[in-house]
């Protein structure tokens, strides 16, 4: 499960390159900066609500973002999984199962999750846009994005998902199903 | 005459069977599920681009009423299908069991949903697991894809752990076996359906029974086309050589087209369609028929008129035709279909072809003023009749073949009916491989189960699973497939009904198994009301599926044949075949029953040869009233059999039923030359005509067998060798034996 550490010199997220936020606060302007980045890794904590449960369930991991299109979230504990979206391919490993791999083509649902998560890293507007009906509020010092599925059978398992972020890096990403349960994934960079 | 249907699988050259067990597994070859089953793999491609070929070709292969079934991907049924096979799912998983409503087993359910929670499958395990924790529905939906090798991604199936990818879907063709024209369309319609999606430089490969059997029947036809073509050049040839007149060509010509063209007409109107094997062969054989027109236009002298020929050589001629169609007769009794339309077929033609030559032909070289032949150099005639002091050495020659066969044992049958198979290998190869992937039951052994109605053989079939269990467990299979497995019977239904907690009992054991999990209390109130409705539902039965995606997965396991209703349990990856014996179902297994059919070909046929011997001799002693001529004929053609027979036993061949057929044509052939040669009293001109006319026909005969001898097609080889070897014998015997002796003019 364990990820090789890389060997490149990570790049710090862009504080150093406030030079780029001139300008009138947009959304163009912040997926300018978030895709200046061509690399991230990241600590996670992930809390999970289901109305089916008295008490969230709590999980943390890594998460790595590499360009153009590569996410993975490495769940450590306490149910270790990997889960690795790569183009339109989504796998998910389970320590002693068979990978499961789906494809964004064929399953509506899961593109709406895997692109609000990859499209703001990525910068790419033109998908977000696409799919999501997009509300940005806030500064570059404290901004949240909120989105929300334009196609209805998208909105049968998301109802809304917030992205909240300082400058070039997302905080905070929070999902909201329609029966009321909640994923809500709060990261921290790994300096 | 090309509109006459053309059937080319293998099992028209099987024997009807002789008992209940092989005849239901004919039946079963023919109509049964392994008969239909079409394997198609997509690769050389990105694994993606194959999924979307797969999906696409689905989509338009789906809604195609010459199939079945198609499959790849999903399990092939819509959103509202799914919904009521979930609710009736307490009823036909085989989860359902007083010990999984048990507190600690709940225990062990709820954590699993748990887990599952937590993983990124969340948003499905809420869906589907909160309402079903104890996992019945994937349960029943495994057993339906169990035994396979296939990974899912992006909606298709892939063979697992392959690379390059190899995409794989199944169809089932609906008309079984036995529609040649529908397997065919339903090939070319997934070929299409390829070509359709723009597949790029993917490549489609098929395989099953069907597509074997086109693969065959196209090999053949090709065989034989090609070689038609290059023997008919060469016959034509010799023909011009020995003739020199394109008018006599022309005449010679017209009893061998109508031959064919009546043959095969009749033979289709009488059985309906003309297997591929039987027509190549047919035609081929038919071939000789050139010599009845050769014979008449060889024989005729200077100054004689063609009636006056025809005279001359009434005798000969008819006996030849009579002995000759009579030991074909004797085929279409045989217990091959296959072979009942070749002897059939040949003996229309052989008919047509003489009363043609008879009643059409003198008027032609009437009317086309065609002059007589030269009849060859005298010299040379009584240089090779010199020969005949040989005769007893011939004789002698005849005798010790037959004792080297008899210390050979007799000629040996072929009883592995795989030989007799002219599939292309590479066919068989994909075939096996494909099937091993998907997990395709092999259809070399099969359990059946007779019972006077449907809901008896689920049951049986529940009541022997067990014992198929444990075979899978001591893997000595590596699965097998059922209709219990997809639909229970009612009884077994009902059972699981039984099994099932009442509402309260089930709701104080879901706390007392939750006590310290973070569930509420309400998070299994959907599969406690599912469990409530599942104890008031009705089992189902056949019609309850009928028309949806399950009952066409059923239909092909579980069929009404006339009074009783037959279920099929097909095995996979079987080791150890004596295994699968149980004294509660017929065990079928293919290879031994088709061999066992073999064996009792070889004694019922060597029947035939005597009682079609005994006609000949009849006919012969009716035909030629003269003992010493009737022994000359028939010492001369079996001496040329017996010769040819153990040629061909040294040389280690296994006599097939196509082998049968080749040696009565070699008879055929052998007694035009004997018949012709035992004339006696003839001059040395006339004597001089008939050698250099049979040496003719003989060459002819040659030309076309010495080229099927070349043929890729094993079968065709063997008939070829046969032929040619037995045809040149024939001529040197009959020559050297069935000649008067003594007259040298």
């Amino acid at each position: 499960m364990a990820l090789p550490l890389l060997a490149l010199p990570l790049l710090a997220p862009a504080r150093s390159q406030a030079a780029g936020w001139e300008g009138p606060f947009t959304l163009a302007l912040l997926f300018r900066n978030l895709a200046a980045v061509p690399e991230r890794q990241a600590r996670f904590t992930e809390e999970r609500r289901f109305a089916a449960l008295e008490r969230p369930l709590l999980s943390h991991g890594r998460l790595l973002w590499r360009r153009p299109d590569t996410l993975e979230k490495h769940t450590e504990a306490p149910e270790p999984e990997t889960l690795r979206i790569t183009g339109e391919q989504v796998e998910m490993t389970r320590p002693g199962q068979a990978a499961r791999s789906l494809s964004l083509a064929t399953q509506p649902q899961l593109r709406a999750f895997s692109e609000a998560l990859r499209a703001p890293l990525a910068g790419d507007l033109p998908t977000l846009e696409r799919l999501f009906e997009t509300v940005l509020s806030g500064s570059p010092a404290i901004w949240r994005l909120r989105l929300v599925p334009r196609d209805a059978r998208m909105r049968q398992v998301m109802e809304v998902m917030e992205i909240a972020g300082t400058l070039a890096e997302p905080r905070e990403i929070r999902l909201v199903q329609p029966n009321g349960d909640q994923q809500i994934l709060r990261i921290e960079p790994v300096p | 005459m090309w509109r006459t249907e053309i059937r080319s699988d293998l099992l028209d050259f099987l024997p009807r069977g002789q008992n209940p067990a092989a005849r239901a597994m004919l039946e079963e070859m023919r109509q049964g599920s392994a008969a239909g089953l079409v394997l198609i793999a997509i690769e050389e491609a990105p694994e993606a681009e194959l999924a979307r070929i797969s999906r696409a070709m689905w989509q338009r292969l789906s809604g195609d009423t010459r199939f079945s079934r198609i499959a790849g991907g999903d399990a092939g049924w819509s959103e509202a299908e799914e919904a009521r096979l979930f609710a009736q799912r307490y009823l036909l998983s085989p989860v359902t069991r007083a010990e999984v409503f048990e507190t600690p087993a709940l225990r062990e359910a709820l954590e699993e949903v748990l887990r599952g929670l937590r993983s990124s499958a969340a948003p499905l395990v809420a869906r589907y697991g909160l309402p079903d924790p104890i996992g019945a529905f994937p349960a029943w939906l495994a057993r339906l894809g169990a035994g396979n090798r296939l990974t899912t991604r992006d909606d298709a199936w892939f063979v697992a752990d392959r690379d390059p990818p190899r995409a794989v879907m199944l169809a089932v063709l609906a008309g079984g076996a036995t529609d040649m024209a529908a397997q065919e369309a339903g090939l070319a319609a997934i070929t299409s359906a390829f070509t359709e999606v723009s597949p790029g430089g993917a490549r489609l490969l098929i395989a099953g029974p069907a597509v074997i059997a086109r693969d065959t029947s196209r090999s053949i036809r090709a065989d034989v086309d090609r070689i038609a073509v290059i023997s008919t050049a060469l016959v034509v040839l010799l023909l011009a050589w020995r003739f020199r007149s394109l008018l006599v060509l022309a005449a010679l010509a017209v009893p061998v087209l109508l031959s064919v063209s009546v043959g095969v007409w009749l033979t289709g109107l009488i059985f309906g369609s003309v297997h591929a094997i039987a027509l190549g062969f047919g035609i081929t054989m038919l071939g000789v028929t050139l010599d009845y027109p050769v014979l008449l236009i060889g024989h005729r002298k200077h100054g004689e008129t063609a009636p006056a020929t025809r005279a001359r050589i009434r005798g000969a001629f008819w006996l030849a035709v009579a002995t000759a169609t009579l030991g074909l007769t004797g085929l279409a009794f045989s217990d091959f279909p296959g072979l009942a339309q070749l002897g059939v077929l040949a003996a229309i033609g052989l008919l047509t072809a003489a009363a043609a030559t008879w009643w059409l032909l003198p008027p032609l070289v009437i009317a086309a003023r065609l002059a007589p032949v030269a009849a060859g150099r005298w010299d040379l005639l009584a240089r090779l009749e010199s020969l005949r002091r040989f005769r007893y050495g011939a004789i002698g020659l005849a005798l010790l073949a037959g004792v080297a066969l008899y210390a050979l044992g007799g000629p040996r049958w072929e009883t592995d009916l795989a030989a007799l198979t002219p599939v292309p290998a590479a066919s068989l190869a994909l075939d096996a491989e494909l099937r091993a992937a998907v997990g395709a039951a092999e259809g070399g052994q099969f359990l059946l189960i007779r019972a006077p109605d449907a809901q008896a053989v689920l049951e049986r079939q529940e009541a022997l699973m067990p014992a198929l269990d444990r075979l899978v467990g001591s893997g000595i299979i590596s699965g097998y497939e059922a209709a219990a497995l997809i639909l229970p019977s009612m009884a077994r239904q009902l059972q699981r009904r039984a099994a099932l907690p009442a509402p309260g009992i089930l709701g104080e054991r879901l706390a007392e198994a939750g006590t310290g999990l973070p569930f509420r209390p309400t998070a299994f109130l959907p599969f406690e009301e599912a469990i409530a409705a599942a104890r008031a539902q009705q089992p189902w039965g056949l019609d309850d599926v009928a028309g949806t995606a399950l009952g066409l997965r059923l239909a092909p396991l579980l069929v009404q044949r006339g009074e009783e209703w037959q279920g099929v349990i097909l095995f996979r990856g079987v080791t150890a075949p004596d295994a699968l014996a149980s004294p509660d179902a017929i065990l079928v297994d293919v290879k031994a029953e088709l061999d066992g059919m073999l064996a009792a070909f070889a004694g019922r046929s060597a029947m035939l040869l005597v009682l079609a011997g005994l006609l000949i001799l009849l006919v012969l002693g009716l035909g030629l009233r003269s003992p010493r001529q009737v022994a000359r004929v028939l010492g001369a053609i079996l001496a040329a059999q017996l010769v040819t027979l153990t040629l061909l036993s040294m040389a280690g061949v296994r006599l097939s039923p196509i082998h049968l057929a080749s040696l009565l044509l070699v008879g055929g052939v052998g007694l035009d030359y004997a018949l012709f040669m035992a004339r006696e009293h003839l001059d040395t001109e006339e004597r001089a005509r008939t050698l250099r006319t049979l040496v003719t026909c003989n060459a002819m005969t040659l030309l076309t067998f010495g080229l099927l001898a070349l043929s890729t097609t094993p079968i065709l080889r063997d008939i070829g060798v046969t032929v040619a070897l037995g045809a040149a014998l024939s001529l040197v015997f009959a020559f050297l034996i069935a000649a008067p002796s003594g007259k040298r003019a």
